[in-house]
């Protein structure tokens, strides 16, 4: 067998091995979607493999079994918050850090420190600070945890680093603000950076589960993620309605990454193959 | 020049088309949620039959049920429910002469809708009864 032969062999059974395990990853979503279009009960046996008789009432009585449109809109403000102060934040940080001063070194030791704690282990003092400032049962208090994520920063830091500096030397030598200098120069050549940034701060917020179950108290003013555990707890013999609401859940964020993907994986691979 | 840049990105394609599908499930639901629920009742002939009697059973959020609302089949053998605010419902019919129906349940998409029986319940005369 010449050469060309025996690669081709290689990849198609390269390619045999990867289509089993791509297939092996989505069956569990796969299971999702149909038990949420069917309502089958998830211990039946044999279980069928297509859905039978598909149909979305499931979605229809979680929309209207639970406030459901509230608790989008909850979970949306509180992660549009998270997200837009990220970028600010983040931003202005990671320039910050791209520049040499003194103290850089500690600080970023500390943020390095910062991320090995367990954010259970601050818990009680993060909820008596939000008590503090009057933000328990608000939205604001439950993206108060996340309105800066330290991984992030160093996203923007590594991101700002990489443009040379001679176009900040040349913007501050025609008299362009600091500020202005992150808007106008450094975050429009750091896309990758930015849909990272909305990328992770939306999954992180729009998953929190531990922080709004503390601070919040309200019925109307739960999340997403709290709907999803109160639902079970109360229609846990509703499993199509389990699984259609899993995926009203998980919808979004998909659609966050789909839509970022492109400049996320860019980043993620800019940051690979840096120095 | 701006806004066909606009229009193109994807970003907006998105928020637009979930605007979109939005404001028309929404303007469809505003002129069908009535809470009419109409049907016929016939034979197993096919011939309408009048005066018979329809049951309409709400099934709550968790399978519970509610006391049965009723209505009568006019010489069309059609029958009508007015301002129902259901989402799932059980129905049967019974006439004196007849056997009383199984019941069937049905389920709209939305609170309130206009619903049309998809095909007339078929009431069986009791001598006719296997």
């Amino acid at each position: 067998m010449n050469k060309t032969g025996q690669r081709i062999r290689r990849n198609f059974l390269v390619h045999i091995c990867l289509i089993i395990i791509s297939l092996l990853m989505i069956i569990p979503i796969y299971w999702v979607i149909k038990t949420s279009l069917t309502g089958e009960n998830i211990y039946k046996y044999p279980p069928s493999l297509v859905a039978v008789n598909p149909h979305i009432f499931n979605f229809v009585d979680v929309y209207y079994w639970i406030p459901f449109a509230r608790y989008f809109f909850n979970s949306l403000l509180v992660s549009s918050i998270a997200v837009i102060s990220n970028l600010v934040v983040n931003s202005m940080a990671g320039f910050a850090l791209s520049k040499s001063f003194k103290g850089k070194r500690t600080i970023i030791l500390i943020f390095l420190g910062a991320i090995m704690i367990p954010f259970q282990t601050t818990i009680i003092p993060a909820f008596l600070i939000t008590k503090t400032f009057g933000l328990l049962d608000t939205h604001l208090g439950m993206a108060f945890p996340l309105l800066s994520i330290i991984i992030c920063i160093f996203i923007f830091k590594n991101s700002f680093e990489a443009i040379p500096s001679s176009l900040s030397d040349s913007a501050r030598i025609d008299g362009l603000p600091e500020w202005k200098m992150i808007y106008k120069i450094m975050l429009p050549l750091s896309k990758p950076a930015i849909s990272t940034n909305i990328i992770l701060s939306f999954l992180y917020s729009w998953n929190s589960f531990l922080w709004p179950l503390i601070i919040i108290r309200e019925k109307m003013m739960q999340t997403l993620p709290l709907g999803l555990s109160r639902f079970f707890s109360v229609f846990e013999q509703s499993s199509g309605q389990i699984y259609a609401f899993s995926i009203l859940v998980v919808a979004p964020v998909i659609l966050v990454f789909l839509l970022y993907q492109k400049s996320f994986v860019r980043s993620m691979v800019a940051g690979s193959v840096k120095g | 020049m701006f806004v066909i840049k606009v229009i193109k990105n994807r970003f907006f394609i998105t928020i637009a088309v979930i605007f979109l599908i939005g404001t028309m499930w929404n303007i469809y639901i505003s002129g069908n949620n009535d809470g009419f629920i109409t049907g016929y009742v016939v034979d197993e002939n096919g011939t309408e039959v009048s005066q018979a009697t329809v049951y309409l059973n709400r099934v709550g959020g968790l399978g519970l049920f509610t006391d049965s609302i009723i209505s009568k089949t006019d010489k069309k053998g059609k029958f009508i429910f007015i301002d129902q605010e259901l989402l799932e419902f059980d129905m049967h019919v019974e006439k004196e002469g007849y056997v009383k129906t199984e019941k069937k349940r049905f389920h709209l998409y939305f609170k309130s809708q206009n619903f049309l029986l998809p095909e007339p319940i078929v009431i069986q005369k009791e001598n006719n009864r296997s």
